[in-house]
């Protein structure tokens, strides 16, 4: 099928986000899924339909989402309530819109930790921890009954 | 204009250290939040102030409650119960925010309980929690009640604050997306910035009388 003229062409709008925790590695699939879950809930179907919404790019703490013109605060508004991905708690944060993916892409760079992964014993417990810009340490605890998240700073860890 | 969290429930109420949610709280566009929290606060980039809650089903116990208030607390809080309970609690001296709008009864926040809150500039809570957690009827629910809460907001004029009621940082929320997410229930750019300024305005008005040259 050939490409439709540019003046006949639906214009789109694209939302960089970052993804809380940033060591979770999302799957395109399922995170596109969930914003679809969370935007229909919030707006229905003939809006959801209306605004075209689709994961383009995803990877460690950052997502870039594809909307049509005109309806990026509905989507903004939508991805706020975003609580949970593949059974993992986490938000989503739109940090910038933009009609090209190339001038958000240029702004990942600010979005970017560089992610330290260590085994510490916390508690008694064996727990995996990911320290990251501004001094955060996220502690994340596997256990039979599932895993379980706890969010410190660097002298909160130093304290304990 | 100081923008506040109205309630943060910090580590081990939450999953999340203070330090850790005030940092956040900062990168978010927060100038200060009020934390519910029994230990020492530490010094963060943003204003910490302490806040208490208080539970209760009858006014006399919140009373007897009112006595044990320990010092140092800056804002208390008062959770809403049936409407009999509401228009009690707003007619207290030492509430300063009523909050739970969002589980009382129907019906319990009414035009009285408004005129209350306006005279005696007890601020009603929006809390933003059962927004991001609630789906399908209970959350168009609370759509509905912040919308009524809203209509009687700009009739009385009393003072809302906005709350995350946060126990962790994945439900904190930045000022932009409170400002959207408060655009369901038909709640200007405007406003929510005031909403978010009230409980700085509280501490102040608590404060000591500043002379003025």
């Amino acid at each position: 099928m050939r490409p439709r003229p540019p003046s006949l062409r639906v214009k789109k709008r694209y939302v960089l986000t970052e993804i809380v925790p940033p060591w979770i590695s999302p799957d395109v699939r399922s995170l596109s899924t969930t914003v679809h879950e969370a935007i229909t809930s919030l707006w229905g179907d003939a809006s959801t339909a209306l605004m075209q919404p689709a994961v383009v790019y995803a990877e460690p703490g950052i997502a870039i989402l594809r909307c049509r013109r005109g309806t990026e605060r509905n989507l903004i508004t939508a991805l706020s309530t975003v609580v949970m991905e593949n059974e993992q708690p986490i938000a989503l944060h739109p940090q910038a819109t933009s009609g090209t993916i190339l001038s958000l892409k240029k702004r990942c760079e600010y979005l970017r930790q560089k992610i330290r992964v260590e085994n510490i014993v916390w508690r008694g417990k064996n727990c995996t921890a990911y320290r990251f810009r501004g001094h955060k340490v996220d502690l994340l605890e596997r256990g039979i009954k599932g895993q379980n998240v706890i969010f410190f700073t660097d002298d909160d860890c130093e304290e304990m | 204009m100081k923008l506040t969290d109205a309630c943060i429930h910090p580590y081990p109420g939450g999953n999340s250290s203070v330090r850790r949610m005030l940092k956040e709280a900062c990168e978010l566009g927060f100038d200060s939040c009020i934390v519910i929290h029994d230990g020492p606060l530490p010094a963060a980039e943003i204003t910490a102030l302490r806040g208490w809650i208080i539970s209760e089903d009858s006014v006399k116990a919140v009373l007897a409650r009112m006595r044990n208030v320990p010092s140092g607390i800056d804002l208390v809080m008062v959770e809403a119960r049936d409407a009999a309970f509401n228009r009690g609690a707003l007619s207290l001296r030492g509430i300063d925010i009523l909050r739970g709008i969002s589980r009382a009864p129907p019906k319990s926040f009414d035009h009285v309980c408004a005129r209350l809150g306006a005279q005696h500039q007890i601020a009603i809570d929006l809390n933003l929690y059962p927004l991001l957690h609630e789906r399908g009827g209970a959350r168009q629910e609370v759509i509905r009640r912040y919308e009524d809460l809203i209509q009687l907001c700009r009739r009385f004029k009393f003072p809302l604050t906005i709350s995350s009621d946060a126990g962790s940082i994945l439900d904190q929320r930045s000022v932009r997306e409170i400002s959207s997410l408060c655009s369901l229930f038909g709640m200007h750019a405007w406003e929510v910035t005031q909403a978010l300024a009230t409980p700085g305005e509280i501490t102040n008005r608590k404060g000591p009388v500043e002379v003025v040259q």
